[in-house]
């Protein structure tokens, strides 16, 4: 927006940067909270002192965590499987989204209220491990890939992306002599990047932070993701007081520890994200 | 629509897909039928368990075993040093072959429903579950094991034969129980040794005692602490540790049929109970006990509290509280508290509830019916105290002068490749030698746990907890109602008395019609009357 | 609902020409179409369990059929209307609350030329997202107890503190908070992106046009975005009687359950728990059912008002 640079507007930008960076800043709470137990000792914890920085400063937490089980393995094992489910969503997402964003397409309608109405059908976790079950998928790694390989959800965005684009452009693309999926290619995918490396983002959290296919359907423990792994080491401790096993209270500094490392892959996988929200707006101009 | 044609033919595509993928991990099962057949030959000479007629046709059995992510660096779960060992001692002698199936410690229970239901279960199984256990008995999911039992179980006759019988349902033995090790309570109370001396109290022996030093350590604060919490609980809702002992010594339990009736879930709403619910409700009005304790939900504020010194008396899970009195004792740099009983009975004595002796379930699903004989020989060898300690230990284990094995720290079982937690390999009988002998435990415990205490606080420890040892009777039968409504009963028991303690005393009485009645919706009445009902049956 | 008429009517294309022209896009759409129908919609028979009492053994299909004992038994349970209530309670608040932040913050966010907190603010108000529910109710409970920092703050300010976590009323504008901090970033991202796609150059036809910049956000720039806006509205609206089970579990406690019991905790307790999967399903498909009955509704009204509809 070229406007010019008037008192108003500078007061204005004045008054919401110094908002955002409050918000900021009162959002950001809970996770230097996070942060600093990670780095405190498992005593300061227990003792309430542990606030907003860290007390009796440890690593120690996350040497515990890197330690247990093959825990560099089946992280970058987590890493691999979510990127490659991440594509796998993807492309379904743009093959559904892209043909039911034609208004002309005839049944379209109909396939699309199909789509939608997956949202709210959830049977339970019986018929979803039966059916996992009958396509043989059990302690595969198909099993995490397949069964959430599209979200209605994410396809109604990238459908709605899809609908907001000039039918010109279409024309023109037709008339140079493009099919449709050339016209996907050259054409529609380029103009909505953004979107798509949003959904991108989505499937991929989705994807990191999913529990509980991979609890069902999986039996190896080769095959867990790195949240499960730092789950078990979290939360099996406050069991085994019941079973009369001599075991230690799991600091709650390691449970911050695991935390923070389940969360890193996203924290830097975002920024490279946002580069394409900004590519958007310049494409955006293209849009006669 | 006109997608008819093309339907069939993607399922063709798919189907193709299907099989593709289908190549997947798991090992094949490969069932011999034969070694059914020849245990009923081959076991004469039932003197010891590894005779060469005991070693039967080579079989192949899947054991379930807990997952808790803290395997050694380079090894899992299923494939370690441990496991090594224990496939090697079963291949020599009964010539089984034993693989590992991990499940995530933290979901067993639903995993287990779910692996059952899909007929994917291994061939043993276990839960601390007794409404699990009871569901799948009477659903026909299990196998009987009688006959193997009758066959293979020597030893679990010879060493856990107590805790046999909560394994047996009409009669027949559907699960083998775990014994439990250390004999201990379920919850111990605490309170402040330093505190009374410098009020110049004696230790409380009755609940009035008590209640005169909640009180003196309200007004006077003798540890000078800037928030004074006499009675510290917290509000987590899926136990009743916080009050349970208290409320319990109200009520009178006429004999064994009020025991079994009420037994511990269910003490809160026992005759005479009421009582000392309103009586949690006048100490709570005057500030005695920590408040809005029922909105700490995960005990964070509870935790810190006793950390920190502020707390004067609290009730606990027995052994818990170690962790927290170690680091409040090297802060405080004294010893601060020690275990006490002050809830007497009507009569003057104690009562306090013991762990059963037995623990999990240990359980073979129907679809193994084939591999009873293998699994009973799996579980009859680990019966043996012997081969227990060394499950929990590592073969490789020493012993120290009391005769209490030494754990090995977590560098050395990471090194050797032991997962941290062998114990949970170890599924029969957790009753070593040392756990019935009381210097061996103190004696463990002080070495554990140097901050706490000395050899002679633990050796008080020892002897008050058990004062008043109390076992509630306990049957393998499940009603319905139970089955259908227990665990939610369960829930609604604690948030009951958690109410109750919270509102203004004037209030209490038409809150607690209330609350009762909405118990009774939830099925209560149906499940105490079942069970006075099995009680008369078996009586 | 087929809608055969475009406006294009006027020139009816011959089948063959159509599919001609079309038939790409039918064989993308092949595959998803295929994955719905074999993952989503074929387990939906299973759903029948609902109608049975349910033996993990026996199995789906020999299960006996109790036809809608399971239903009564629901529909019967005070609790059951109970936790019903609440869900509906607290999903319009989380939309009269909740669902307007984000479009403001990204509205406001667009605004601002300083790059570094445009991006910084978007980062930042995602990550609580990550969290789980245990996390943010762990620093929700301490900071609203009665001796927490909001409380300490109250008192200080000079009024009487206030049981924020005690009272089932007050207890709902805890959860309703901690949802905007919880997940207004990930709406925010989604509007952003909308935002980005935005033509420029109509906002700035309505500034030379002498609009102020209130003036041209509210009749330009948020319009540009109604599709998004009017989707997620429908999506949140289909969502009514449903709530995940983490986020009321783990804030609420047992002094303001009669707030915080939701339909998923409900089925927890009294269904899931005791291995109830007969009771759970019934249950959920009554969600389902009433889920549908909305968004389809929604969707036609969103259609007639000129707005664009999902379907």
């Amino acid at each position: 927006m070229s406007e010019l640079r008037s008192k108003a507007d500078k007061r204005f930008q004045l008054f919401w940067n110094i908002f955002f960076v409050v918000i900021s800043i009162v959002a950001l709470i809970p996770i230097i909270r996070v942060a600093s137990m990670s780095f405190s000792s498992k005593d300061a914890i227990l003792g309430g002192k542990v606030f907003l920085y860290p007390v009796q400063f440890t690593a120690e937490a996350y040497g515990r965590a890197f330690k247990s089980g093959s825990f560099l393995t089946s992280f970058l094992y987590s890493i691999f499987l979510m990127l490659g489910s991440t594509v796998v969503c993807l492309i379904m997402t743009v093959m559904a989204a892209y043909p039911l964003s034609k208004k002309n397409l005839k049944g379209g309608a109909v396939i699309m209220t199909l789509f939608v109405l997956t949202m709210y059908l959830d049977p339970g976790i019986i018929p979803k491990y039966l059916n996992v079950r009958d396509f043989k998928m059990i302690d595969t790694v198909w099993a995490l890939v397949i069964p959430e390989a599209l979200s209605a959800y994410n396809m109604i965005i990238m459908c709605t992306a899809f609908k907001g684009l000039d039918s010109s452009l279409y024309e023109a693309a037709k008339i140079d002599g493009c099919n449709e999926i050339q016209t996907l290619f050259k054409v529609a995918l380029p103009l909505v990047y953004p979107t798509l490396a949003t959904l991108a983002l989505f499937y991929a959290v989705g994807r990191w932070n999913r529990l509980s296919d991979v609890l069902y359907y999986v039996n190896s423990s080769s095959l867990y993701t790195v949240q499960m792994v730092l789950k078990q080491l979290i939360e099996s401790v406050a069991i085994s007081q019941q079973e009369g096993i001599a075991t230690q209270l799991v600091a709650d500094n390691i449970k911050s520890a695991s935390i923070v490392i389940s969360m890193t892959p996203m924290l830097i996988a975002y920024p490279f994200i946002q580069k394409y929200f900004t590519k958007g707006i310049m494409l955006g101009a293209v849009k006669g | 629509m006109r997608k008819s044609g093309l339907l069939k033919s993607c399922m063709a595509v798919f189907a193709a897909a299907a099989l593709v993928t289908g190549c997947g991990s798991s090992a094949g099962k490969d069932a011999t039928t034969a070694a059914a057949t020849t245990a009923a030959g081959g076991t004469e000479t039932k003197a010891e368990a590894t005779t060469a007629a005991d070693k039967g046709e080579e079989v192949t059995i899947k054991v379930m075993v807990w997952d808790r992510g803290d395997a050694a660096p380079g090894t899992t779960v299923e494939k370690n040093t441990q496991t090594a060992w224990i496939q090697q001692q079963m291949k020599e002698k009964y010539n089984i072959n034993v693989e590992y199936v991990s499940v995530p410690r933290s979901s067993s229970d639903d995993k287990l429903n779910i692996m059952m239901s899909g007929g994917s279960a291994p061939d043993i199984v276990f839960t601390y579950n007794q409404n699990l256990f009871n569901s799948f008995a009477q659903n026909g999911g299990l196998a009987d094991l009688s006959q193997a039992y009758e066959t293979y179980g020597s030893d679990i006759k010879k060493f856990v034969s107590d805790a046999q019988n909560m394994g047996q349902i009409d009669g027949k033995q559907f699960a083998i129980m775990k014994q439990r090790g250390v004999e201990a309570p379920r919850h111990t109370a605490y309170i402040r040794q330093d505190w009374l001396d410098k009020l110049g109290m004696q230790m409380p022996k009755t609940k009035e005692e008590l209640t005169a030093y909640l009180q003196a350590v309200k007004d006077k604060n003798p540890g000078g602490v800037e928030n004074v919490i006499p009675w510290a609980m917290s509000g987590r809702n899926d136990t009743e540790k916080g009050y349970l002992n208290f409320v319990g010594s109200y009520v009178n339990l006429e004999g064994d049929k009020d025991a079994y009736v009420y037994s511990e879930s269910y003490m809160a709403v026992a005759p005479g109970a009421v009582d000392g619910i309103k009586k949690l409700n006048e100490l709570y009005n005057k500030g005695l006990i920590s408040k809005d304790f029922a909105t700490d939900t995960q005990e964070d504020i509870y935790k810190a509290q006793v950390t920190a010194g502020n707390v004067g008396f609290f009730l606990d899970d027995t052994e818990r509280p170690f962790d927290y009195i170690s680091v409040l004792n090297q802060t405080a740099g004294t010893s601060t508290f020690v275990p006490v009983q002050c809830f007497e009975l009507a009569d003057g004595s104690y009562r306090t509830p013991f762990e059963q002796r037995y623990g999990m379930f240990v359980m073979v699903p129907k679809t193994s019916e084939k591999k009873i004989d293998a699994c009973m020989k799996y579980l009859n060898w680990q019966a043996d105290p012997e081969v227990a300690e060394n499950i929990v230990y590592t073969a490789e284990h020493t012993r120290d002068d009391n005769g209490v094995p030494v754990k090995f720290t977590e560098e050395e079982l990471y090194a050797k490749g032991y997962p941290k937690t062998c114990d949970d390999l170890n599924i029969v009988n957790l009753a070593m030698a040392w756990t019935t002998k009381k210097e061996s435990i103190v004696g463990k415990w002080e070495k554990e746990y140097p901050a706490v205490g000395s050899l002679d606080w633990f050796s008080n420890f020892y002897d008050v907890r058990s004062e008043g040892k109390f076992r509630f009777p306990v049957y393998a039968n499940i009603s319905q109602a139970e089955a259908d409504y227990g665990q939610n009963v369960d829930n609604m028991m604690v948030e009951y008395v958690y109410k109750l303690v919270s509102c203004s005393p004037d209030q209490f009485d038409s809150l607690q019609k209330t609350e009762y009645d909405n118990l009774v919706n939830a099925g209560l009445q149906k499940i105490l009357d079942a069970r006075a009902e099995y009680f008369d049956t078996i009586k | 609902m087929k809608e055969k008429t475009t406006k294009e009517k006027t020139r009816k294309i011959p089948f063959k020409v159509y599919l001609r022209n079309t038939w790409q896009l039918y064989l993308m759409l092949l595959i998803p179409v295929i994955y719905m129908l074999l993952f989503r919609y074929k387990p939906m028979i299973g759903g029948i369990i609902a109608f049975k009492k349910f033996n993990v053994f026996a199995g789906i299909w020999n299960s006996p059929w109790v036809g809608l004992a399971n239903f009564k038994e629901a529909f019967g349970s005070k609790d059951f209307w109970n936790a019903l209530k609440n869900t509906l309670i607290l999903n319009a608040g989380d939309l009269i609350i909740g669902f307007p932040i984000p479009v403001f913050l990204a509205v406001f966010l667009f605004e601002i030329r300083n790059i570094h907190i445009r991006k910084a603010t978007q980062t930042i108000l995602y990550l609580p997202h990550f969290l789980s529910w245990v996390i943010i109710a762990g620093i929700v409970t301490q900071l609203f107890s009665t001796s927490g920092l909001v409380n300490d703050l109250i008192q200080k300010v000079g009024f009487k503190e206030i049981n924020f976590l005690s009272t089932p009323f007050v207890w709902r504008f805890v959860y309703w908070f901690s949802g905007v901090w919880q997940a207004s970033g990930y709406s925010l991202i989604i509007y952003l992106a909308a935002l980005s796609a935005t033509d420029p150059s109509l906002g700035e036809a309505a500034y030379i046009d002498g609009a102020t910049r209130l003036q041209r956000i509210a009749y330009v720039t948020i319009p540009q975005i109604r599709a998004t806006i009017s989707i997620m509205l429908i999506m949140q609206l289909g969502k009514i009687v449903s709530i995940d089970f983490d986020r009321p579990y783990m804030i609420g406690n047992t002094l303001v359950k009669s707030a915080s019991d939701v339909i998923s905790t409900y089925v927890y307790s009294v269904g899931l728990q005791a291995g109830r999967f007969d009771f759970a399903t019934a249950v959920g498909l009554f969600q389902s059912v009433v889920g549908i009955v909305m968004i389809l509704s929604v969707n036609k009204i969103s259609k007639k008002m000129g707005e664009e509809g999902i379907m």
